[in-house]
């Protein structure tokens, strides 16, 4: 582990050291001037919870995918060599990334603070943080898979066309059609003309959605059930396997790295 | 101490090493020659677990991949961090706490002279202070074993004496050393072993005694041979060659090496020296290279 932390830290240090954390500071700083002072008369709870909360988890991801292009260069070579696992490297880019989006979260946080219409008790301060955390940590993690350091083969492609799938779906769910999970995956099973089993498929999009759309629930000022509330723990072990996926791409890629 | 049994990789269509078998003894200081795609670099990736081989293996005896030290072909360094800083980086993402990677970051940059350098920003060193740092991140750990991808390149002819005797005084200490270079001259005065890679594939190998066997041939040299003898000594023998004040008295012609002194004594001349002649590595190199059909066979 104390490799892992060390490697962090280089890697933290070294991206903010660069012209990218400008920019992405800049992104972040623009974000913050539109969608929190920019609106008129203050936010409330439900805006600032799901707003900031859904900015970073998208733009945790954004960085995953930057950290990660960066991570894959010819100087990356002299510090992975150096690890007995290449699980540890894919661990500190995952850290560092988490590192760098949560301080800049914090700050956001606490600067949004007082453009609330109505104080945040600490109560649900204390909802709104597990589940923030666990959007930061899927959409990490899903950064990874679309980066050029854990492609291999089609890999990126596949990643790419099932977020864009879960996003899709999100986006049905959050319009208020009234479709059930069981209604929109129903035309998986009809892929195709033979009787092929296709319920697995089905489940998994239930399994990947419905945590996400629960964690959304939690985070607004509306009652939420017990199963619901467990949904940022779910998303963080649907997060873990996510990142076992990655890790085992990566675990096998030979390891040419650009030298530009 | 490298171990690899019937190594093969291929990038695509371009096979880079084929069925390489290859050992490096403990303790050696190896030098591996061979063109340009030859396959050295894809070998020392190999071994640091960098790719993986298509088929065959590769073992680093008792010391895992993490251990070894590793210079790669054209170092390159996050410009930003400090030499100093750098090295101690390194030397905790190689499991040192704070106070053991300064320790050793200090050692190495006395071991490569970049002392002075610590507090210098990355950006702004010169290639061959880069190709220092590369050795010293290196040599951080203490390594038992050393795979060094051209480590004399870009450095002046001062450094390059410098990094020589460090990587000879490296193998005296003990460390099996493994050196990718292109510079014969250079393998000929540090290495104490040899292999030579052509087209992916191991052609000669061996100790240095080994490979620079002395020839059956002799070498005379004497004061200048007035013109009268030097057609006269040409009659002796057919393979008999003459080059300058030199007699050259290659295989069968060294039966008439006493016929050949005693004629240039008889003229009253002064013989310098007579030697018998070794085979030189670039010869050595060349014949291997040579002996290989060309490099577009090897697309497949």
């Amino acid at each position: 582990m104390k490799r892992v932390w060390a490697l962090t830290a280089y890697i933290v240090v070294e991206f903010s050291r660069s012209l990218t954390a400008l920019l992405m500071m800049t992104v972040v700083a623009a974000f913050y001037l539109v969608a929190i002072l920019g609106v008129t008369g203050g936010i409330d709870q439900d805006y600032f919870a799901l707003v900031v909360g859904g900015f970073f988890g998208i733009f945790g991801l954004v960085l995953a995918i930057v950290i990660a292009d960066r991570a894959f260069h010819a100087k990356t070579y002299l510090l992975f060599y150096r690890l007995p696992s290449r699980s540890m490297f894919l661990a500190a880019v995952a850290m560092a990334t988490i590192a760098v989006c949560g301080v800049l979260e914090l700050a956001v946080s606490v600067l949004s603070l007082p453009r609330l219409t109505v104080p945040l008790p600490t109560t649900k301060m204390l909802d709104v943080i597990p589940v923030w955390l666990s959007w930061l940590i899927l959409g990490v993690t899903l950064g990874l898979h679309l980066s050029e350091l854990v492609r291999r083969g089609w890999s990126r492609a596949v990643a790419y066309g099932l977020l864009g799938f879960i996003v899709f779906s999100l986006n049905q769910q959050q319009s208020g059609a009234p479709v059930g999970f069981t209604d929109r995956f129903s035309w998986i099973p009809r892929l195709t003309a033979n009787p092929v089993r296709w319920e697995w498929a089905v489940n998994s999009m239930r399994v990947i959605i419905w945590p996400v759309n629960a964690s959304i629930q939690v985070v607004r000022s509306t009652a939420y059930s017990t199963l619901q509330s467990l949904s940022p723990a779910m998303i963080v072990v649907i997060s873990i396997l996510v990142f076992g996926l990655a890790s085992s791409l990566f675990g096998r890629k030979d390891l040419v790295l650009p030298e530009g | 101490m490298i171990h690899a049994t019937r190594l093969t990789k291929r990038y695509g269509s371009i096979l880079a090493l084929q069925d390489l078998n290859l050992t490096v003894p403990d303790g050696a200081v190896f030098g591996l020659l061979g063109p340009n795609g030859a396959g050295k670099t894809t070998f020392l990736r190999l071994a640091v677990g960098l790719l993986f081989p298509d088929s065959g293996q590769i073992s680093l005896g008792q010391c895992p991949p993490y251990q070894v030290g590793y210079l790669p072909e054209r170092p390159h360094f996050p410009g930003s961090f400090r030499v100093g800083e750098y090295l101690v980086t390194a030397g905790r993402v190689g499991g040192l706490d704070r106070y053991g990677a300064r320790q050793t970051a200090r050692r190495a940059l006395e071991q490569t002279g970049l002392s002075l350098l610590a507090e210098r920003r990355i950006a702004s060193c010169s290639k061959g202070m880069l190709q220092r740092l590369g050795v010293a991140q290196a040599l951080l750990l203490d390594p038992p074993l050393l795979l060094l991808d051209e480590p004399l390149d870009g450095l002046d002819p001062a450094a390059q004496a410098a990094m020589r005797q460090l990587i000879q005084l490296l193998g005296q200490a003990g460390r099996t050393v493994l050196v990718c270079t292109h510079r014969l001259s250079d393998v000929t005065q540090m290495c104490t072993h040899v292999g030579i890679l052509a087209q992916g594939r191991l052609v000669r190998t061996g100790s240095m005694a080994e490979l620079t066997t002395p020839r059956s041939q002799v070498s005379i040299v004497s004061d200048p041979l007035p013109e009268g003898l030097t057609q006269h000594l040409s009659r002796i023998h057919p393979q008999l060659m003459i080059s300058g004040n030199q007699v050259i008295l290659p295989g069968d012609a060294l039966e008439a090496k006493s016929a050949v002194l005693r004629l240039l004594l008889d003229a009253g001349l002064q013989i310098w020296r007579l030697e018998q002649q070794k085979a030189t590595l670039e010869e050595i190199y060349l014949d291997a290279i040579r002996s290989q059909p060309p490099a577009g066979e090897r697309l497949t």
